[in-house]
């Protein structure tokens, strides 16, 4: 009796979820639900409209930049570490451009990522050049253009920050988790419902079939450094628009934050597999983690030691996971 | 006769300018040397003022300047030095990114008999046979500084000694970071020992980690806190974004930053930050190469040679904080 209860496979939908390729991206989901309400239960004014914009201030930035690279990721080309270069010299766009308005300079800074990218995926896409090399010998030179274009200085909006840096559609509900939201859905959809999603997702999975099949794959790959550009760029006009100041420093530490997120996510580094979805609530469980290790006031390099135990818990017991039901 | 007065005539010239030649030669052995700077990318706005201020004024001196920079990365500069040291220029000038790390580098530099000036970073002091001289800010005395100008908000917003204060320090394990913290804590202990230091995180000198450093310590200890320290003004800026978004009134606490930087001077005028400590980039660089001056010039010098940190408030922002050179 046991030993059958234990077999047993899971009802429907569970199943779904507990599937071999989608148990870390649930364990990981469910680890950052009950980390919040944990922290709203057991820590004082937590769940104020505050902290809650301080959570999802901090994972709008990083979860639209990891949502870009997702796609790069799953396309099969490991990392693009070009996206702190990018977002720097985005944010100096994005203040040099604010007496355009709001959209206008995200518009400009959308631009900029948008053709970075678009370099970087011909690049590597067309020229099949080494995706890691291409993508550090960019971030060298976007961060040399940046600082020749700004003389390495602060650029400071004259009105001060905007609704786009510090307005809220809700107490607790800022503009920038809106956008990080519809990102995530525009994405999710590309990758999930559409055919060049379902190319993607196969360049990824195997390169050498993809092509063989007659995907458009170099199509793909140039496309997915396009959305890696714009999605760092996003990030960097954000960034900006909370201080109203642009500059190198901007992105110092995006391209480790945006791979972290992405793969405790779940997706795998190997390419083909993991969802956008899954790519939010990496960027959540990582947000949450880090603000609730701030708002306890633990040491800086407490902080350090449990956001690295929290990464490679979530990794590793993902892949035993996924190995075991296999 | 009119020989006899071109002789003489020529005679004094000659002597005039063999004079003047000699008094030349006294006060600038430094033209022509060949010295190496090694120092920090700009990608840090105080860093490329501070490049562009040592070119310039080390054109102006007739030093021929190396400039070599790197991104925070001690590892590199090691190699950098290695490099430099390869080259035997006639003194390096060194921004240590780490120092600590780098003493290694800096014995090497002693062993080749290449003269080591330092600026912007002071190692400890314990090893400064290493080098000729340092020139550059006193970090201790900069916290020092903001503690008196933390106290003197309190009085003058007519706010009790009483409560909490938390730090938004640079990066862990720096040197300025380790001194200006000390310098803080120390002096404020002294001159106002009912305010209680509630939290300290770093901000690691960037405006969004400070923000969601200050973010993190508005939620825990909310009113309770009454002022900030923040080692920078750029970080100041992302305490200001949090505590507004926190829903408190920054102008009703005691805000001291460091720096006098364009975003602090902006800050200071508008009332949301009390005052800063200054540190001039145009100073440190002007130093600097006073120092490789006097160096070359044979004059005695000091270990340690610090630029001044006057405290500014709205009253003397400007007057004291000169808006940094464009190139």
């Amino acid at each position: 009796m046991s030993t059958q209860s234990r077999s047993a496979p899971l009802p429907g939908p569970l199943s779904g979820l507990f599937a071999p390729a989608r148990v870390q991206a649930t364990v990981i989901q469910i680890a950052t639900v009950a980390m919040f309400l944990l922290a709203c239960l057991t820590v004082d004014n937590y769940a104020t409209a505050s902290n809650i914009a301080s959570i999802l201030y901090a994972a709008s930035t990083v979860g639209i930049a990891a949502v870009g690279l997702a796609s790069v990721t799953i396309s099969g080309n490991l990392f693009a570490l070009s996206l702190g270069s990018t977002a720097a010299f985005a944010s100096i766009i994005y203040i040099q451009l604010s007496g355009l308005g709001v959209i206008g300079a995200l518009l400009g800074s959308l631009a900029l990522g948008v053709v970075f990218g678009l370099i970087q995926g011909i690049v590597v896409g067309l020229l099949r050049c080494n995706a890691i090399i291409t993508t550090i010998a960019a971030s060298s030179l976007i961060a040399g253009l940046a600082t020749a274009f700004s003389g390495g200085r602060t650029v400071l909006a004259t009105g001060g920050p905007s609704w786009l840096g510090n307005g809220a559609i809700l107490p607790g509900i800022p503009w920038q988790a809106v956008i990080f939201l519809v990102v995530v859905v525009v994405a999710e959809l590309l990758l999930q419902r559409s055919r060049t999603g379902w190319e993607l997702r196969l360049r990824g999975t195997n390169p050498a079939a993809a092509e063989l099949a007659g995907l458009r794959t170099r199509r793909v790959v140039v496309l997915s450094y396009v959305l890696a550009g714009a999605g760092a760029a996003m990030a960097g006009a954000l960034i900006a628009a909370q201080s109203g100041t642009g500059n190198m420093r901007v992105g110092a530490d995006l391209d480790f934050s945006a791979i972290a997120a992405m793969l405790v996510g779940g997706v795998a580094i190997s390419g083909g597999r993991g969802r956008i979805i899954d790519v939010a609530a990496g960027t959540l469980f990582l947000a949450v983690l880090t603000n609730i290790l701030l708002v306890n006031n633990f040491a800086y390099e407490v902080q350090l030691m449990i956001k690295g135990l929290a990464v490679l818990v979530a990794v590793t017991a993902g892949a035993l996971l996924s190995r075991k039901k296999r | 006769m009119k020989q006899t007065l071109r002789t003489a005539l020529g005679t004094l010239l000659t002597g005039s300018l063999l004079a003047l030649a000699g008094a030349a030669s006294a006060e600038g052995a430094q033209e022509g040397k060949k010295v190496i700077f090694l120092g920090a990318d700009d990608i840090c706005e105080y860093c490329a003022v501070y490049n562009g201020q040592i070119r310039k004024l080390a054109a102006a001196a007739g030093i021929d300047l190396e400039v070599v920079t790197n991104k925070f990365d001690a590892a590199q500069q090691a190699t950098q030095i290695d490099q430099a040291i390869a080259k035997k220029p006639d003194a390096i000038l060194l921004w240590t990114i780490d120092g600590t790390a780098l003493f290694p580098s800096m014995r090497k530099v002693k062993r080749a008999g290449i003269p080591l000036l330092l600026t912007d970073v002071q190692p400890d002091q314990k090893m400064d046979d290493l080098w000729v001289q340092y020139s550059g800010g006193n970090y201790e005395e900069q916290g020092a500084k903001a503690a008196q100008l933390m106290v003197k908000a309190f009085d003058d917003k007519g706010m009790e000694k009483k409560g909490g204060v938390i730090l938004i320090t640079g990066i862990i394990g720096q040197a300025q970071t380790i001194s200006m913290t000390k310098g803080f804590t120390e002096t404020l202990a002294k001159l106002a020992p009912d305010l209680t230091i509630l939290g300290s995180q770093p901000g690691n000198w960037d405006t969004g980690t400070s923000t969601q450093a200050a973010a993190g310590l508005f939620t825990k200890y909310g009113d309770q806190i009454k002022g900030v320290y923040a080692a920078e003004d750029i970080m100041m800026q992302g305490v200001l974004i949090a505590a507004e978004r926190a829903g408190m009134d920054p102008t009703k606490m005691a805000m001291i930053g460091g720096g006098c930087e364009p975003v602090g001077i902006q800050n200071i005028k508008s009332g949301k930050q009390y005052g800063t400590v200054l540190q001039s980039p145009v100073d440190e660089a002007t130093y600097a190469v006073q120092s490789l001056t006097d160096y070359f010039n044979g004059k005695e010098m000091a270990k340690s040679h610090y630029v001044p940190h006057p405290m500014v408030t709205a009253a003397n922002v400007d007057q004291v904080c000169k808006p940094w050179p464009k190139d």
